[in-house]
């Protein structure tokens, strides 16, 4: 007799299967730290997403003032970094190897801690020496639960749609 | 490629692992080893080994196929369940883990996982392994992980500070090292 866990496992009763996603679509809030991830994040706003929003830090970097900063969207419209990560399920902290973005990114990881978004970091590495890695990744692991080496370009991509963003 | 595991060790366990080795479309072999790299296993390891404890099985007998499989419901124990002795019923972590991956089925629709942030590992293995298919398919690339040099890798378990990437700081612990222990807690 076929037991019922070998039964469950056949075509037959596959079919059966709760055939829908089993979660909602995510909405992820990526922000570019520096001028590199800023190319990339063009690059992946240019893609079809559910629920992903694409930002550049690069203003809130410079001034490094805290909550209140405001980040600024593809064409420029700006929103403060607390709504774009209370409006957010996870945020993508994205940066090249410039080491550059360490206040927006305190500021961004700042801000998701408080509200309990989860805020993951992807250091975009390409061909970096190991000790510009280091420093890129030292920017960012303070400020992030979870923080990715991406070599390859595409990675990013990968990443968010797994997340079903 | 990553269709190997190698459990971190600890103390002076011998170190464990499994082999995901593809024999068709919807079926693999799962060679699970123990080893030691500056002794032989004691008897009393290899015992266990034997007796199915750990990350091992018992086995049909004169077969490779698991004693506890889809055919007789893993042997679950409803009754050591209700009485709180066991929360999934099967014996054993080997078995625990092969009745969740088996009964997805043979081919698992990805499209409807909910994986989290914290699934990159995940996420990971399967962009290099797609990678790697595309690149053999599409220019004939050879996958990587062919050369023996590569393959001189250890788990190891080690406490590093919250400020050092593990990748640089537990470099040599990760690599095949003749005559030393494997790097524990």
């Amino acid at each position: 007799m076929t037991g019922e866990s070998a039964r469950a496992n056949s075509a037959a009763e596959a079919r059966f299967r709760v055939q829908a996603p089993n979660s909602a679509p995510r909405r992820v809030a990526v922000v570019a730290l520096d001028a590199g991830a800023a190319a990339l994040a063009e690059e992946l706003a240019a893609r079809d997403w559910v629920g992903a929003a694409f930002w550049h830090a690069g203003g809130l970097a410079a001034r490094g003032e805290g909550l209140d900063d405001f980040l600024a969207d593809l064409a420029g419209a700006t929103r403060r970094v607390v709504e774009v990560v209370a409006a957010s399920d996870l945020v993508v902290l994205l940066a090249g190897t410039s080491g550059h973005g360490a206040a927006a990114a305190s500021a961004v990881g700042a801000a998701a801690a408080a509200r309990r978004v989860m805020a993951a970091g992807i250091v975009l590495a390409g061909d970096a020496e190991e000790a510009e890695l280091s420093r890129a990744l030292s920017t960012l692991r303070p400020h992030v639960g979870m923080l990715v080496v991406a070599r390859d370009r595409d990675y990013a991509a990968a990443m968010m749609e797994a997340l079903r963003a | 490629m990553p269709s190997f595991t190698m459990i971190a060790p600890r103390g002076d366990h011998p170190v464990h692992g499994h082999f995901w080795i593809p024999i068709d479309d919807e079926n693999c072999w799962a060679w699970s080893f123990d080893y030691h790299p500056l002794r032989a296993l004691t008897p009393h390891e290899r015992q266990a080994m034997i007796d199915g404890h750990g990350i091992h099985v018992t086995y049909v007998p004169g077969t490779y196929r698991p004693a506890a499989n889809k055919d007789n419901d893993y042997l679950i124990d409803r009754a050591a369940q209700r009485r709180g002795e066991t929360y999934s019923g099967v014996h054993g972590i080997a078995m625990q883990d092969a009745s969740l991956q088996e009964s997805m089925g043979p081919i698992v629709d990805r499209r409807k996982e909910n994986l989290v942030s914290t699934d990159n590992g995940i996420i990971m293995a399967r962009h290099r392994l797609m990678r790697a298919a595309r690149a053999l398919a599409e220019k004939g690339v050879m996958p990587p992980g062919r050369d023996p040099a590569h393959q001189l890798v250890r788990s190891a378990a080690v406490v590093l500070p919250p400020d050092q990437a593990f990748a640089e700081a537990a470099r040599e612990d990760l690599r095949v090292r003749p005559g030393v222990h494997h790097s524990t807690v």
